[in-house]
């Protein structure tokens, strides 16, 4: 689920930090993990920020699902979290998100 | 997110909030009804869809009439994300000699004979829908799932999890799923969603011990015991399964994992987002539940605490889709009296107490009430104000339910709902809830 506020797309600072929060499973395990956001491809932040900038996610189908709680923290000393279930995770952030 | 950003086919299907919310508020029996055959229409209709978006790889099987009794199917993604992937082992076909197929297949038999044989349930629907399971999913995925439609399951990394078929308690849990969305509905989300995930632990573990003939005091009550990776085999950690149902909190410590964060009381519930609101790690309060009324009752763990743990879950107009735990426990202390005494609803009161766990309608006045409700006060007032003797004695939730039917709206989320229901106090401003939601909160 994104943030209520929406940045606007013309004032965007750069991402500082980006942490990922990978929950559930049948297992219901908690996996966190930081992302060197210097690594990130220009697909991959472009998917992050279409991600952030969309609507909160309705319920999905089935059990047992991973759920990806993404922390981005910009160069202005904002942040913003998004929960991106497994199933919604964009093509271009697989191999990020996993 | 747009559609075209997704993976799969199962994503951009809208659930028909509007009609759950009638389901599940309506009075009057017969809107009720209306709404809950409407419901069960659209997930038929859904089904269809999914159905059609995927080419069928058995298409002679949809001309044939019902296929009558167990009918299994298992496919391998072949490290793939494809689902249900190339058909390896139907039903009729020998042992293939790979493990994880012949898992799957043995296992998911072994569900079907017990929920017909112990409940009579024909299959996940009562009408012998065929049992789907798909191996080998993905590339070392730790994980094994219900997509809504079949069973889907990880080879595990190999050092830390293996592969997820090895455990016949995670193949009943993963089918129990199936069960769930046919009959209850139970939401995927705080505390409904960490019932569904409590009746797929306790058919998970049901299946393993009618399958080994194992009464309740000799059972170890642990979920996903055997597919633990080598990693976790050995000091510095400590790791038995997944989960405990007799000891919630205590299946894992270990650098890898962390510690299980699994509550045993409701003063230890999980309040964050994460997990879907805690589905995984608040289960562990009505889990243990289970156990202590199934050790009280004693013997064969199937037979009674089994038998009002089926009925209350699954029988129509019981469980509604948004239970709370308080209203899983009126739910099963009621059973109990009608399949057996008052003796037996006595014991399950017992266990429900002993988790700080009230039934709902406990808080209802008695003919002679010292404690006047004060439904009417406001909502966010302190708990002391609205807590009645009883409650407060017990340390227990306060009376909310009535607050939860008489409120308004809230429908279009199924988040906020069931979580005030048991509520000890208001709720935490959303800065503190996001930071919550990073960690399960462990104060016992």
């Amino acid at each position: 689920m994104a943030e209520r506020r929406p940045r606007s797309g013309a004032s965007q600072a750069p991402l500082a930090a980006l942490s990922i929060l990978r929950s559930g499973g049948v297992a219901g395990l908690m996996r966190r993990r930081t992302i060197d956001v210097a690594s990130l491809t220009e697909a991959q932040r472009q998917a992050l920020e279409a991600l952030a900038a969309s609507p909160a996610a309705g319920p999905s189908p089935g059990a047992d699902r991973f759920s990806f709680t993404l922390t981005l923290a910009y160069a202005d000393g904002t942040t913003r979290e998004i929960t991106v279930p497994e199933e919604r995770v964009p093509d271009a952030l697989a191999d990020l998100l996993r | 997110m747009s559609s075209a950003a997704c993976r799969c086919g199962l994503c951009c299907i809208t659930p028909p909030l509007m009609l759950e919310t009638i389901a599940q508020r309506a009075k009057r029996p017969s809107l009720k009804r209306w709404a809950e055959d409407t419901l069960a229409v659209t997930r038929s209709l859904r089904e269809a869809r999914l159905s059609a978006s995927a080419p069928d790889p058995e298409p002679e099987l949809a001309a044939r009439p019902k296929p009558e009794g167990k009918q299994r199917a298992v496919y391998s993604a072949r490290q793939g994300q494809s689902l249900p992937g190339s058909l390896i082992r139907p039903e009729g076909a020998p042992p293939t000699g790979d493990p994880a197929v012949d898992e799957a297949f043995d296992g998911s038999g072994a569900t079907y004979d017990f929920l017909k044989t112990v409940f009579g349930r024909a299959g996940l629907d009562g009408a012998n829908l065929r049992i789907v399971s798909t191996v080998h999913y993905g590339r070392g995925y730790d994980n094994a799932f219900w997509n809504g439609k079949q069973m889907v399951y990880g080879d595990g990394d190999g050092e830390v999890f293996l592969r997820f078929t090895r455990s016949l308690d995670v193949i009943g849990h993963e089918l129990a799923h199936g069960v769930t969305e046919f009959t209850s509905g139970l939401v995927y989300w705080e505390q409904p969603g960490a019932l569904n995930e409590h009746f797929s632990d306790v058919i998970g573990v049901l299946v393993k011990q009618w399958q080994l003939g194992q009464k309740a005091e000799d059972a170890d009550w642990l979920i996903g015991a055997e597919l633990l990776g080598p990693e976790l085999r050995n000091p510095p950690g400590h790791a038995v399964a997944l989960r405990s149902m007799k000891a919630p909190g205590t299946a894992y410590d270990d650098p890898l994992l962390g510690k299980d964060p699994q509550p045993a009381h409701m003063k230890d519930l999980y309040r964050g987002l994460a997990d879907q609101g805690g589905v995984h790690i608040n289960s562990g309060i009505p889990n243990l539940v289970f156990y202590r009324v199934a050790i009280g009752f004693g013997g064969y763990a199937w037979e009674k605490a089994g038998r009002i743990w089926w009925r209350a879950f699954t029988e129509p107009g019981r469980m509604s889709a948004r239970a709370s735990f308080r209203e899983a426990a009126k739910e099963t202390i009621e059973v109990a009296r009608l399949l057996y005494d008052a003796q037996a609803a006595a014991l399950v009161a017992e266990a429900w107490d002993s988790v700080g766990v009230v039934p709902t309608g406990v808080r209802k006045p008695t003919p002679k009430p010292a404690a006047p409700k004060k439904t009417a006060a406001p909502k966010k007032t302190a708990p002391k104000a609205t807590t009645t003797k009883r409650a407060a004695a017990k340390a227990a939730p306060k009376p909310a339910a009535a607050k939860r039917k008489a409120s308004p709206k809230g429908g279009s989320k199924p988040a906020a709902k069931p979580a005030r229901t048991q509520g000890t106090r208001p709720r935490a401003g959303a800065s503190a809830l996001a930071a919550r939601s990073l960690r399960p909160t462990r104060r016992g």
